[in-house]
């Protein structure tokens, strides 16, 4: 009976692995690939690879969860302009003479606490003169002025009495994700 | 000095989107409470109408009655004639937005079944498709009055059913006082 090609070959294949390999030696590699194996995704190349395929933003990083008169202060990844909790309001309150304006831009931030992504409005608080106190500039998510609506530049007093601007809150709308 | 400039103060850009009428008398906006921290993440259209819309249209879909229309219990009055149903994609803040046609189609489909009331009178209305929206927001409403047309989609919803007497209001002009 004629042989096909592919069988002649397979059987040389077979034959000289058997002669050469023992079952230890499998064995052996086929454990040495096991344990190995985990290892690998331990590796800081990919942990790095890992950070940047995540929702991390340079903000992010740096953020914390404790003190909302600081910059950092999680909530703060898109804002623009004085915190309203330097200026005798808080994070979703006005402070005494001033309004929340009905209108506002809606961002994202990652909470460190927990790493999720939770939707904040930066509304602003009108009708009363600038509070000049702790001044901070988050640029997440933020459009440029030709797309006013995720812009964080304008004065959010759109619907308030006045255009007088006060202060910007972060005000958590919801979770993302 | 103060950060922002005077340059940016007019550019009102929610204003722009006329979808619906002005709620007269529709209650303030609401604040979220802060403190608490939501569980549950919210479904994927609401946060791209968020996103995208209720900034300026507001988080329950009012916002500020008189300078941004209102959403809430008004939008689902387009749906009557096909007039209005293709209107709310060729708004030029809809049609051109970045979202997707698929993600638009969702947000469209919230905000007409969610955030708007039912169709007064009528069948109901079926939901926007992709094919619908794409195609529609491929002809966005940029060379026209828009308050003039609104209010002749209007007059067309008016004929044949039940709309809300909020609908026939509307004012686009924000006044800016210093």
């Amino acid at each position: 009976m004629k042989r096909l090609g592919v069988d002649n070959w397979g059987e040389r294949l077979t034959r000289r692995l058997a002669g050469r390999l023992s079952r230890r030696s499998a064995l052996a590699r086929l454990g040495a690939l096991l344990v190995a194996a985990p290892a690998f995704p331990l590796l800081p190349v990919q942990r790095a690879r890992a950070a940047d395929a995540g929702n991390g933003t340079d903000f992010s990083r740096e953020a914390q969860a404790h003190d909302d008169t600081a910059c950092n202060y999680w909530r703060y990844c898109g804002i623009d302009g004085n915190l309203c909790s330097c200026c005798g309001g808080s994070v979703h309150s006005c402070p005494p003479g001033s309004q929340p304006s009905p209108t506002s831009w809606i961002g994202s931030c990652i909470n460190p606490a927990d790493q999720r992504s939770y939707l904040i409005a930066y509304r602003d608080c009108c009708g009363a003169s600038i509070c000049n106190k702790c001044s901070c500039l988050g640029t997440d998510h933020a459009m440029p002025i030709y797309r006013p609506q995720a812009n964080n530049h304008v004065i959010w007093c759109i619907g308030a009495n006045t255009f007088e601007y006060h202060c910007s809150m972060a005000v958590l709308v919801g979770l993302a994700e | 000095m103060g950060r922002r400039s005077a340059i940016t103060m007019g550019l009102a850009a929610c204003v722009l989107a006329p979808i619906a009428a002005v709620a007269i008398g529709a209650t303030p906006p609401v604040l979220p409470a802060a403190s608490a921290r939501p569980r549950t993440p919210l479904p994927a259209a609401q946060v791209a109408y968020l996103t995208s819309c209720g900034g300026c249209h507001g988080i329950e879909g009012v916002s500020a009655p008189g300078k941004v229309p209102t959403l809430r219990g008004l939008t689902g009055s387009f749906l009557c004639t096909r007039q209005g149903r293709d209107f709310l994609v060729r708004l030029p803040d809809v049609a051109l937005t970045t979202l997707s046609d698929r993600m638009l189609t969702e947000v469209m489909n919230f905000v007409v079944f969610d955030i708007g009331a039912p169709v007064a009178g009528g069948r109901p209305a079926p939901a926007y498709t992709i094919g619908e929206v794409a195609r529609l927001r491929r002809e966005p409403l940029t060379d026209t009055g828009l308050t003039a047309y609104r209010n002749r989609v209007v007059a067309g919803l008016a004929a044949r059913c039940e709309v809300p007497a909020a609908l026939h209001v509307y004012a686009a002009r924000v006044t800016i006082a210093r």
